[in-house]
């Protein structure tokens, strides 16, 4: 497989950047933003939404840095799961990243590609000519869905696995664009619809990932269903975060990854944990709530079925994690 | 020369040894198929049916002509792209491209070649194919019945049957009447396909000359001569198969293939050379792999633990194409006489034609499907009668020197000692049945051919009314700088066995292997071998390279002689030294003796050559599963079954195989490891999955091969039975050693958490609803007659 054609910039800087976004809009020209490449690239050899610009943003230094407030968003994955800072700050986002694919994409994917990863799907992620023998899909170049026959949006789904952990953090990202930047909260960030999938604009680049003081007061695990131990993405996911007073919940969040086509908070769950404690009976009725709530689709490893029943084992082994109070039994497949 | 099998005074073979081609691999120097450069070389592209089963109506190719950079274009009325050809002769039913038909979604149907990749693919995809869909036959079961269009047009009675087997020894019922117990069930096994590092590479290229020469990553470069001989329509003495390293086949790359006829198409059309290098696509679109099989079985034990009778049905579904099925559809039957005793055997297997990519050979090839329903159901039995299973397996082990119901001829077995080893290695005494819930330990035992007795072409057929051409036969040359030739097609395939043939001949030579060189590559330089399939290169290229270097020898003690004026047969070579046993204080240098051997004569030639010894009964079927000698195995593997998620992990295998003696024992370890890595994945993971006959997980991401964080500790016993044959006393370790793995995992599952899975793969979601259906806690109880 070959890339397709087109045309590559490579700016110093992150007003370089906007300035080349300024004139592709000005001219009506499509663009994607590049950063590890271990997404884009891949789909692009699929052929899948190949844009005739594509702006590096490798070496926009304004997009470099580790802090306990702030992580560039072009910083590389294996860098953040060995950063001192972030280990003994944020625990769970080293593990998290740590467990994203295999040391060799680490080492080349960014937390930004990681939270921008494009939606995932059976009938999405295939060759050009295997898309054609299918007669494509609603994310490609068809009108109507694979997965879910008449349906008008796409239910690919989302597999980052920082996402639900920064989410739990109460993590906000900036957006930088030709319009100025912003700031917008993880937590309306992401859309459930795998087209659409978050609320940044296409000319907006997402420039660093920012994290509030009251992170640190929150104690958070990730756990992640997949098939080896390496190399596959999440088919389900949910970080845990809560502030105790003792064992007592003063406030909690979750959020799930793989299940849908955004990661995405689960209030209401939560919501009934507040003011209990936490240990196995809480837990345990968390779970059901979570996935009762859950609808994943049939488009990835695993059966929907079992990837919806697995949610509720995550959320508690999450919450053994957080609350110390019942080791996982094994950490063979939902680690 | 003395029958160096029962010395154990080698300097070469039983130590470990790099392979010969290890550094040009470490380095990146070795040249696979796609580093060749070849001026003027095209990039070929295949154009591949985007349906199951369709006549072809048109192919329009007028835009891809057009196009600025395109050379050629083929398509089945191309002169040979319909020529039928198969790998085996019983069997031709495959073309380089679809002639008025496809077949499966991926069948080949037009091709280009243009100056670069790009353009070799938008030429490709501008073709523009009008197909008339006809009703695909995707489920095995259903072609059993009459089809509306048959894909085999000869088909007798309107189904898609392709072969039919049907055995019998004995009385099974009445064996089965008279049993203590008796078991049975249906298994069933998912598509899993090979997975090898190199994807298949092939360039095909006319000489000024006109004479054809085609490089290809190829486990048997002869079948594909003679193939390619065929459908080119050209004298094989024309033609030139040139195998460059390989990186891995596993049996993927052990037909002739479409692409590689496809690609000499493309390079007479254009008149330049062209390259086909597959995408991973590409690959799982080629398949060949493990056929889809549902096996039912019953199984008939005595109250001691005797095997009473053994009934095996299998429906075996072949893909598009027969390619090696006959013999699949024989070795599920043939293969499971050993390594038990069976005094009571029926087989019926049925390979059925369906519109999906054809199955083939793979790995273990015909027994590993097999393996794992007759491992399983001797544990059931076993829990039965409360028998131990180590108890019961030893107790019907083969014994050595004796023949089966089916009249294979068994010699050296080492199944008691592979038993014995891993009962031992693996505690299992202290751990089976024993271990908390979620724990377990799981034995399964195998048995395989260690080379095909019977060739695929009557020219090798070792029966005077046939050819009697030798199966390997290995050239050795030897010229005035005293290093050593030796020639042979056998194909390395990354399996080591150009070091293999090295040590085979600089054994008795007397020599380092830094003396030997080993040319393998090209059918211009190497007499014919067939190549590496049925495991069989160690013990018949070994043979013949073992004999070629004694005829080597044979020179040499003569000039020993000369120079000495001691007798020929009192020289032995060792240390590069030619050495008077009756007085070692007279010796001549290897040199010297090279040199001496020359004199009039110029280089050294010998040959040595191996031919199959004629084996077997006269009924129908015989001569499948032939062998001249037989691997064996006990495996134990030991798991975490998580009971909340139903995932398994596999923590320890204790990996017993008997490869005779181990020529490079590092290389034994080597193949066990694989093997044993190769067998999880059909165990665990690997699975071809289809969406309306197309393939829904082409690529390495979604077809789940374990990564090396997923594998196991992998304990490998090496066992050297010595086999009276086998060169040194080897056979074979490269494909017996998977098959145990699976069953092993099975029986290790239902040990932790009682459940007994019937279907591979043994996924997580099975598993858990197993646990469902039995109950948490449900550890099954230790059989009474294992207490020790």
């Amino acid at each position: 497989m070959i890339l397709p054609s087109f045309e590559l910039h490579r700016p110093s800087s992150l007003a370089e950047a906007i300035d080349l976004v300024r004139g592709f809009e000005a001219r009506g020209e499509s663009y994607d933003f590049l950063s590890g490449g271990t997404d884009l690239l891949a789909n692009y050899k699929c052929k899948i939404n190949v844009k005739r610009h594509v702006v590096s943003l490798r070496h926009l230094p304004e997009l470099l840095g580790i802090s306990r407030d702030s992580i560039g968003a072009g910083e590389l994955l294996w860098r953040i799961a060995e950063s001192q800072e972030i280990h003994e700050s944020f625990p769970a986002l080293a593990k998290a990243a740590e467990w994203v694919a295999s040391p060799l994409i680490r080492e080349s994917a960014t937390i930004g590609g990681n939270l921008l990863q494009d939606t995932r799907c059976y009938h999405y992620n295939q060759t050009y000519w295997w898309r054609v023998a299918h007669e494509s899909c609603l994310k490609a170049e068809a009108d109507v869905c694979r997965v879910v026959p008449g349906e008008k949006t796409c239910v690919a789904t989302y597999c980052g696995d920082l996402a639900p952990v920064l989410l739990c953090m109460g993590a906000s990202v900036r957006l930088v664009g030709p319009d100025g930047s912003r700031d917008v909260p993880l937590s309306a960030f992401y859309i459930d619809e795998g087209i659409q999938r978050f609320v940044k604009k296409p000319s907006e680049i997402l420039s660093e990932v920012r994290i509030p003081t009251e992170a640190r007061r929150r104690k958070v695990a990730y756990r992640k269903l997949r098939l080896r131990q390496s190399i596959d993405f999440p088919d389900a996911g949910i970080a845990f975060a809560a502030e105790l007073s003792g064992s007592r919940i003063v406030n909690c969040w979750i959020a799930s990854t793989a299940v849908g086509s955004a990661a995405l908070l689960h209030p209401d769950v939560a919501q009934k944990a507040m003011g209990r404690d936490l240990g196995e009976p809480l837990a345990g009725e968390l779970a059901a709530a979570l996935v009762a709530s859950a609808r994943p689709y049939r488009n990835t490893f695993f059966a929907p079925g079992y990837r919806k029943e697995m949610l509720g084992v995550l959320l508690r082994r999450a919450m053994a994690e957080v609350g110390g109070f019942e080791p996982a039994p094994s950490q063979s497949a939902a680690g | 020369m003395t029958d160096e099998r029962k010395t154990n005074s080698f300097q070469i073979v039983g130590k470990n040894a790099a392979l010969v081609d290890a550094w040009k691999k470490v380095t990146g120097e070795g040249l696979y198929t796609d580093d060749f450069r070849i001026a003027g070389l095209l990039t070929g592209k295949i154009v591949r049916s985007t349906r199951a089963h369709a006549r072809i109506v048109k192919v329009d190719t007028s835009r891809a002509l057009a196009m600025e950079g395109v050379r050629a274009v083929v398509t089945g009325l191309d002169p040979g792209a319909g020529v039928k050809f198969g790998v085996l002769p019983i069997s031709k039913d495959e073309t380089a491209l679809a002639v008025d038909r496809v077949k499966y979604v991926g069948d080949c149907v037009a091709a280009v070649a243009a100056d670069d990749e790009e353009t070799a693919t938008a030429a490709a995809e501008s073709i523009e194919v009008e197909y008339e869909d006809l009703e695909p036959c995707l489920d095995p079961r259903k072609a059993l019945q009459p089809q509306s269009v048959p894909l085999q047009t000869k088909s007798p009675d309107g189904t898609n049957l392709h072969k039919a087997v049907d055995q019998a020894f004995g009385d099974v019922e009445a064996a089965f009447q008279a049993s203590a117990a008796v078991s049975g069930g249906r298994y069933e096994f998912a598509p899993v396909t090979h997975a090898f590092t190199e994807p298949h590479c092939v360039i095909a290229h006319f000489e000024p000359d006109g004479r054809l020469v085609v490089i290809s990553a190829q486990q048997v470069p002869h079948y594909l001569h003679r193939a390619m001989a065929e459908v080119m329509q050209m004298p094989m003495h024309r033609i030139r198969i040139v195998r460059p390293m390989v990186g891995g086949g596993f049996g993927g790359k052990s037909d002739p293939f479409p692409h590689e006829m496809v690609a000499a198409l493309l390079a007479r059309r254009a008149g330049r050379p062209v390259k086909i290098n597959f995408d991973r696509e590409d690959v799982f679109l080629t398949n060949h792999g493990r056929h889809p099989t549902q096996y039912d079985i019953r199984i008939g034990m005595a109250s001691d633990g005797a095997i009473t009778g053994l009934d095996a049905k299998a429906l075996i579904d072949g893909g598009a194409w027969g390619s090696f099925g006959v013999v699949t559809t024989y070795y599920n039957g043939v293969l499971s006489q050993g390594p038990y005793k069976i005094p009571n055997f029926r087989y019926s297997g049925r390979r059925v034609y369906t519109n999906k990519p054809p199955s083939g050979a793979m790995r273990g090839h015909g027994s590993v499907n097999a393996r794992f329903a007759i491992e399983s159901e001797l544990d059931r039995l076993c829990e039965q009668l409360g028998l131990d299973p180590f108890d019961v397996r030893k107790k019907n082990a083969l014994a050595p020197n004796s023949t089966t119901v089916n009249q294979f001829r068994i010699t050296s077995t080492g199944l008691v000692e592979c038993l014995d080893r891993t009962r031992a290695a693996s505690q299992w005494d202290r751990k089976f049945r024993r271990m908390p819930y979620g724990r377990g330990i799981g034995l399964g035992c195998g048995f395989y051919i260690s080379g095909s007795a019977l060739p695929i072409h009557f020219d090798f057929h070792p029966d005077p009314k046939y050819g009697q051409i030798p199966q390997s036969t290995v050239h050795v040359k030897i010229d005035l700088d005293a290093g050593v030739t030796v020639h042979s097609l056998a194909a390395d395939t990354g399996q080591g066995s150009d070091t293999m043939l090295a040590q085979c001949v600089a054994e008795p030579l007397g020599i380092p292997l830094s003396r030997v060189r080993v040319r393998t590559e090209d059918t211009d330089l190497a007499p014919i071998d067939l190549g590496s399939y049925s495991s069989r290169v160690t013990f018949m290229a070994g043979n013949a390279a073992r004999n070629a270097a004694i005829a080597a020898l044979e020179k040499l003690q003569i000039a020993a002689a000369r120079l000495t004026g001691r007798p020929a047969q009192s020289f032995i070579a060792r240390d590069e030294k030619l050495i008077d046993v009756t007085d070692p204080a007279v010796a001549v240098s290897f040199d010297a003796a090279v040199r001496e051997a020359m004199r009039g004569t110029g280089a050294l030639q010998a040959t040595g050559s191996y031919q199959s010894p004629r084996l077997g009964g006269s009924f129908k079927g015989a001569n499948a599963g032939l062998s001249p000698s037989y691997s064996f195995q006990a495996f134990v593997a030991e798991v975490e079954v998580d009971p909340e998620t139903g995932a398994v992990r596999v923590t320890d295998v204790w990996a017993a195989h008997d490869c005779g003696r181990a020529l490079n024992p590092v290389v034994v370890q080597g193949q066990i490891e694989g093997s044993v890595h190769m067998g999880l994945g059909q165990a665990l993971s690997e699975d071809m999955r289809y969406l309306k006959g197309q393939v829904l997980n082409a690529n390495l991401l979604d077809y789940k091969v374990f990564t090396s964080v997923d594998t196991p500790r992998i304990h490998s016993i090496v066992v050297e039975s010595i086999d009276p044959e086998g060169p040194f006393g080897a056979k074979e370790c490269g494909e017996g050693a998977l098959a145990p793995v699976i069953p092993a995992v099975a029986n290790a599952i239902y040990d932790a958490v009682g459940v007994r899975l019937t279907s591979v793969p043994m996924t997580a979601e099975k598993i858990l609803a197993g646990i469902r259906k039995v109950g948490r806690g449900a550890k099954p109880k230790l059989p009474a007659g294992a207490a020790r």
